[in-house]
């Protein structure tokens, strides 16, 4: 955590920081609950200065109020204080995984499917499949297989 | 003092402008501005900490669900700490009339709040740790250096804001800024000891 940042927030306990830096620091302050527990403790210290008592204060004490005013809907800030971190990019990595996946499956040769309704479907007799199978091999050259007992053991 | 003022309000308004266009994550915003004062000020009515907790967390959600409302004749933080005061009152009364403490008395508390000399209801560990924090926060800023200990005490203990103090020490405003922010600093790590 860089001093600059801390620096602010002292401007901030002034009431010193303009307006529209004000409401980002205190944007930050939500995003970061290490941040926002330093920003807490320096108004605990302001108020023993001055000889005021300082109450204890939970760490959630905003994620107890939205959970009052907005029970349905956990935001962004309780997931991170709850240990969640919210990544946009591990969630789009995750959608962009799904839909290859769908497109594999989708475009591959209806013999190497792995849905259990298509190998049910197609799986009708053994002479079918194994039929599929060698002209799956020869499509894809495979002429070592060609012509000879297909074995799927475990390759040695 | 007049900086002061006009950036507070600046920014509440900001806010509770955000919050009434249906922001409802600027809110968020106003809460942690101003808990901790509020949780101070409740903490005068309402001893018990956790329950000083619920009903400053009550206050919140009391504004939140008035500010359609306001039309900003006042500040918003009078307007907050009026119904912060007025849920720890409540709380008080409830208390009362479920007879758990016979002696609450909303007249007496308002006595309360206006004596904090009447408030030394802290156990004798309680006064020891105060005290000794006290001494700490004295000692941390004499042994500040000169400037540091000048810009911090014209802050905290005379009011002046940044430009009044930079121009009583003949100093940019960013050097002020500075020096608080590294007074605050050498303070808090002095107290460390202290919170571990």
């Amino acid at each position: 955590m860089s001093n600059s940042i801390h620096e602010q927030i002292s401007c901030l306990l002034d009431d010193e920081l303009p307006p529209e830096q004000a409401t980002q620091l205190l944007q930050q302050l939500r995003d970061d609950a290490t941040l926002r527990h330093h920003y807490h403790r320096q108004q605990a210290l302001r108020m023993r200065l001055h000889h005021e008592p300082t109450p204890p204060m939970s760490t959630d004490f905003l994620e107890q109020i939205n959970a009052q005013l907005h029970p349905s809907r956990p935001s962004m800030q309780s997931l991170k204080a709850a240990g969640h971190p919210v990544n946009w990019s591990m969630g789009l990595l995750a959608l962009a995984a799904a839909l290859l996946i769908w497109l594999t499956v989708n475009n591959m040769p209806q013999t190497t499917s792995l849905a259990p309704t298509t190998l049910a479907h197609t799986s009708s007799t053994h002479a079918a499949s194994h039929a599929r199978l060698r002209e799956y091999l020869q499509a894809h050259n495979s002429s070592r297989y060609v012509g000879r007992p297909i074995l799927l053991t475990a390759h040695r | 003092m007049k900086t002061h003022l006009r950036t507070t309000d600046s920014v509440d308004e900001h806010l509770v402008t955000q919050v009434q266009q249906g922001n409802k994550q600027a809110f968020d915003l106003l809460v942690i501005k101003h808990q901790q004062k509020i949780l101070q000020l409740v903490n005068r009515y309402v001893k018990d900490p956790g329950e000083a907790q619920d009903v400053a967390q009550e206050a919140f959600i009391k504004a939140y669900r008035a500010l359609p409302g306001f039309r900003g004749d006042s500040a918003f933080y009078t307007w907050l700490y009026r119904i912060a005061i007025n849920t720890a009152k409540n709380w008080l009364m409830a208390k009362s009339r479920r007879g758990s403490d016979a002696d609450i008395d909303i007249d007496e508390a308002e006595k309360y709040l206006n004596a904090p000399q009447l408030q030394g209801q802290e156990t004798p560990e309680e006064a020891v740790l105060n005290q000794e924090i006290i001494d700490t926060i004295q000692q941390a800023i004499d042994e500040l250096p000169e400037e540091m200990r000048t810009a911090i005490s014209l802050r905290e203990f005379e009011g002046l804001s940044y430009e009044e103090i930079a121009q009583a020490m003949h100093c940019p405003i960013g050097t002020v800024r500075s020096r608080i922010f590294r007074a605050r600093e050498a303070i808090d790590k002095k107290l460390s000891f202290l919170a571990n």
